[in-house]
């Protein structure tokens, strides 16, 4: 296994060490009508770390996920953001409105699907929000914009559209559509599910740059290579609960469930 | 046999042209007034909140379930007892551009509808309200999907300017009325007024279906 | 307003026109639609345009142009039509052309494998169109069908301008009596949103029946 990602300045942060946790979310629970996807989880996120997120099909990873920015309302369970309580699902508080979109500017998201924008270009589709949501200017909305696109490599396709871009490259763009606005917290669900794994590799290669950078991530993905060299922490949930979390060695290599076993030989020895 | 028929044409073809720019300056009209009410009916019907929708689903099925004539009738006739009197052509006007607002809501919500849910997710995501995610997400798509139904359906209306005839907007129809009359050579003339209506009704359903097929998949 | 119920009484008289012109319109065109879709789909070249020039035609004019032509056009060739019977051909000619597309729409849709199989088990043209194919292309049609079926109806209002006694035509001669414009055309808005509900279930019923029918007739 490749060492792991070495940090822009401070060691890989372990769990909750650092001060106050970034994010942090207490007996979180989602129930659709009679099914329960999401059961009773507890995670903290300390700024700096990175935590991957594995775990059979349908366990919940998703919809943990999208509980962080609200695109999932919790039906039970707290989210705090910097120990400020920002979601009491149990006293069905749920910020509306101005405070809602504030909150969601502070947290960034790439989908497995990657929902780019199809009438507008590239570069459009990385001003949009600072535009609208941060009311940037046009001129600094469009050099940040760019500043970011050579960031992820792609400066040439800024004017293009994204059905004339490869699947990794929208990846991509979406990457630097997630960061235009400054977030705290990158949130990845399964970015490189939908790839060929050949195109998968450049958009790892620019979460790898981000991780360095010292980016807050949040990464739902089946790439274990990635989770293993990248991480400070691995949870592994199923069937709606967390059932393991730790440091990528010993998950990966000592896991205590059995349930967590089952899945890393289905993975790992296919 | 055939001579007799065309014979007047070229006399007739000046008042009658002049008959058709009104049609077609009527069917701008009521473009003007029916699609932005479509598609704000459009938007209603995609609401998520009940009572709201309920209601636009009532203005659309009263709109749809009265025949063109009877609403212009109801514009014409029916209105100055409220004392709103409003002449032909703003009658025509209103009455078609309800009409057409009706017919196309639905076409406008499924337009919407065809969205992908992802694009709005995104766009939730990036921290845009709702208006916004609305109007520079979920509508510039919308719009570009629903166009070629949507100018059918402004074909179909634009050939139910005819109906203005009924009060007495001095359209094609009427005028080729008028010229029968005088000239008791309603076949020749009919014939012609149909033509000049297939001359544009024709090509524009044409256009549309070429328009449809260039445009490929949209994503 | 309060006037409107007495009105949609007194309009009932027309109902009767109405329903004459809709329903005899579209019996009479979904006949007509028949030859008209299967020379759309013809192998001869000739029969293939002469269909599409005919539904493009009928499409491309304003419905009240053909009553027109009809009622005072062929008046002058001494073809004089009533205004009932221009009407009901004129809406008959006008629900072939739309119907023959519907008709063809729904045999496209029944998939080429069908009629591969029927004539393997060796079945002839005609019960393979009245057993297998036939069947499930109404399953297609019938939804627009309907939907066109309500388009008629209310199509058949601009039969009140050849002179036709129907609903729209007893209520603008109401209107010149009484001149409660207003209401008297909400009631005769009401007659057809009444009449709308219970042609689309007629409509719908036909389709099921004719379709078992067809099928197992």
């Amino acid at each position: 296994m490749p060492a792991a990602v070495v940090r822009a300045g401070n060691e890989p942060a372990q769990g909750g060490a650092k001060g106050a946790p970034l994010v942090r979310a207490e007996g979180l629970g989602v129930r659709f009508g009679e099914l329960d996807a999401l059961i009773d989880v507890d995670l903290e996120v300390g700024a700096g770390e990175v935590v991957a997120v594995i775990g059979p099909s349908g366990g919940g990873k998703s919809t943990f996920l999208r509980c962080l920015n609200l695109l999932e309302p919790p039906t039970a369970g707290r989210v705090y953001l910097d120990d400020e309580l920002i979601v009491d699902a149990d006293a069905q508080q749920f910020p509306i409105g101005r405070r809602l979109t504030a909150l969601r500017r502070q947290v960034g998201m790439v989908f497995q699907s990657f929902n780019l924008f199809p009438h507008l270009t590239a570069l459009e589709n990385v001003t949009l929000a600072q535009i609208h949501a941060l009311k940037r200017p046009e001129a600094e909305a469009a050099a940040r914009g760019r500043e970011l696109l050579a960031r992820v490599g792609l400066s040439p396709q800024a004017d293009k559209r994204p059905m004339h871009c490869s699947g990794g490259q929208q990846q991509r763009i979406a990457i630097a559509r997630a960061l235009a606005l400054d977030p705290r917290l990158m949130l990845f669900d399964e970015p490189t599910s939908a790839l060929d794994p050949e195109l998968g590799i450049e958009v790892l290669d620019v979460m790898r740059e981000l991780v360095r950078d010292g980016m807050t991530m949040v990464v739902v993905t089946h790439e274990m290579a990635f989770a293993a060299e990248a991480a400070n922490r691995i949870v592994f949930m199923a069937d709606g609960r967390v059932v393991e979390s730790g440091p990528p060695e010993r998950i990966l290599r000592e896991p205590q469930h059995v349930r967590t076993k089952r899945f890393l030989e289905a993975v790992l020895q296919r | 046999m055939v001579a007799t028929l065309v014979d007047r044409w070229p006399e007739w073809l000046p008042e009658l042209l002049d008959g058709l720019w009104t049609s077609i300056q009527l069917t701008a009209a009521f473009l003007a007034v029916g699609l932005p009410l479509g598609l704000a009916l459009g938007v209603v019907l995609s609401s998520t909140r009940r009572p709201v929708r309920a209601l636009a689903v009532l203005v659309v099925e009263a709109g749809r379930a009265v025949p063109v004539l009877v609403l212009l009738y109801l514009v014409y006739f029916g209105l100055p007892e409220a004392d709103i009197r409003l002449g032909a052509f703003v009658s025509a006007t209103a009455a078609l551009g309800f009409s057409f607002a009706a017919y196309t809501s639905e076409v406008f919500r499924a337009g919407i509808a065809a969205v992908g849910k992802g694009q709005r997710e995104a766009a939730r995501a990036l921290g845009l309200t709702n208006p916004q995610e609305l109007r520079l997400v979920v509508l510039p798509q919308a719009i570009r999907i629903v166009i070629p139904p949507i100018l059918g359906w402004a074909v179909i209306f634009f050939q139910a300017t005819s109906l203005a005839f009924a009060i007495a907007v001095p359209e094609l129809l009427s005028r080729a009325y008028t010229l029968g009359a005088s000239s008791f050579r309603y076949l020749s003339v009919f014939l012609l007024a149909a033509l000049l209506y297939a001359s544009v009704s024709i090509p524009a359903s044409l256009a549309i279906d070429y328009l449809d097929r260039r445009r490929g998949p949209l994503t | 307003m309060s006037e409107v119920p007495e009105y949609v009484v007194r309009l009932l008289d027309g109902v009767r026109f109405t329903l004459i012109l809709t329903v005899g319109g579209f019996a009479i065109g979904a006949v007509l639609a028949l030859p008209l879709a299967a020379a759309r789909r013809s192998s001869s070249r000739v029969l293939r345009l002469a269909a599409i020039g005919y539904v493009e035609t009928l499409r491309g004019v304003p419905p009240i142009a053909w009553l027109f032509l009809l009622y005072f056009g062929l008046a002058q060739v001494d073809i004089r039509l009533s205004s009932l019977t221009a009407g009901v051909i004129g809406l008959a000619l006008i629900a072939a052309a739309y119907l023959a597309e519907i008709y063809r729409a729904g045999l496209r849709a029944v998939p080429h494998g069908q009629l591969e199989a029927a004539r393997a088990v060796g079945l002839g043209s005609v019960r393979i169109y009245r057993h297998v194919i036939g069947p499930q292309a109404i399953v297609t049609v019938v939804p627009p069908a309907a939907a066109f079926l309500i388009g008629l109806l209310k199509d058949s209002a601009l039969a009140s301008l050849i002179g036709v006694p129907e609903v729209t035509g007893l209520a603008l001669r109401l209107t010149q009596q009484e001149f409660d414009g207003l209401a008297i055309f909400t009631a005769a808005g009401i007659i057809y949103l009444a009449l709308s509900v219970p042609l689309a279930t007629f409509a719908r019923w036909l389709g099921t029946r004719l379709s078992a029918r067809l099928a197992f007739g």
